[in-house]
């Protein structure tokens, strides 16, 4: 290997390296060192050999991309916590149609869990602007900063009520987030990009 | 004669590719152990079906997906290269692959 060669493959591995910070560092160095392995073999064909093969490999940026997102959205499904997951969906949701319209749309259930947890605790807290009230044909539920206009239908049954639905939200943002998760994550490892 | 987009028909040769590599791997290591240019090599015989780029992230997905294992092999003075072979798991779907491979072929020589 000339030094020309082996200076080429360090400073292509080095910004690899430095594309791959989000992952573990185990993971970083095995990958990191069987790119520079490949590369090292390829040049023992000759230098035009060593030129395919990074042509091939593309930028190492690129390439990192191909290992960062595989291991974010792997991580992000396997986690309890919604919040990592939600946050990699709609990160996707400029190249994903599944992953835009399946993104907002468990924002939009965790938004609808979120204003029924508020519902219920505001009931508890300030009974008198807080419910669901009847006005002719109009029907109207939530916080009123004002004096509630209309009769109210649920009195204090608003709580369980808000609790119940809010919870179907909640529960069905994150199947739906998982379900979304593990198809892109399928995806990914066809290749696919797009939906 | 009607001109096709040279993009359109690369673009839908990429993706035939990346349908295939999955089973190409797989179908190399079945017979054998092997490191990252030999699979290459072996892969892309009759042509380009997985590139250098393509290879080693696909590598990794199979690897943490359990379909292949892993081992490293350090001997001094010679390049450390990273062995591959296939699981249990493995051979089991390379054999699903197989068949549903079969089946597809059949229909497309059909239709096509």
């Amino acid at each position: 290997m000339t030094k020309d060669s082996e200076q080429e493959i360090d400073a292509y591995v080095r910004r690899l390296l430095w594309a791959l910070q989000t992952l573990p560092h185990d993971d970083r160095l095995s990958i990191a060192s069987e790119i520079h392995s490949h590369l090292s073999d390829c040049v023992t064909r000759g230098e035009k050999e060593l030129d395919r093969a990074i042509a091939k490999m593309g930028p190492p940026d690129a390439l990192a991309r191909s290992y960062v997102e595989d291991y974010e959205l792997a991580g992000a499904v396997n986690r309890a916590s919604p919040a990592p997951l939600l946050f990699t969906v709609l990160n996707r949701a400029t190249r994903s149609l599944l992953a835009f319209v399946g993104g907002f749309a468990a924002l939009t259930l965790y938004l609808i869990a979120l204003g029924c947890g508020a519902v219920a605790i505001g009931k508890l807290i300030e009974p008198g602007h807080v419910g669901a009230w009847k006005e002719g044909h109009a029907l109207s539920i939530g916080i009123a900063s004002g004096p509630p206009v209309g009769q109210e239908m649920m009195g204090y049954g608003i709580v369980p009520a808000a609790v119940l639905v809010g919870a179907i939200c909640f529960i069905a943002a994150h199947k739906l987030l998982r379900l979304i998760g593990r198809r892109l994550l399928a995806r990914s490892r066809k290749g696919e990009v797009t939906a | 004669m009607r001109y096709i987009p040279i993009m359109d028909l690369n673009s839908w040769q990429s993706q035939l590719r990346k349908g295939a590599a999955e089973l190409v791997v797989l179908a190399v290591l079945a017979k054998g152990e092997a490191y990252g240019l030999q699979i290459l090599d072996r892969a892309n015989q009759a042509g380009e079906i997985v590139s250098d780029g393509a290879l080693y992230p696909l590598l990794t997905r199979l690897e943490k997906a359990g379909k292949i294992a892993a081992r490293w092999d350090m001997v001094e003075g010679t390049n450390p290269r990273k062995y591959y072979r296939l699981t249990p798991e493995g051979e089991a779907m390379l054999g699903e692959m197989r068949r549903l491979w079969g089946g597809f072929r059949g229909m497309m020589d059909a239709l096509v």
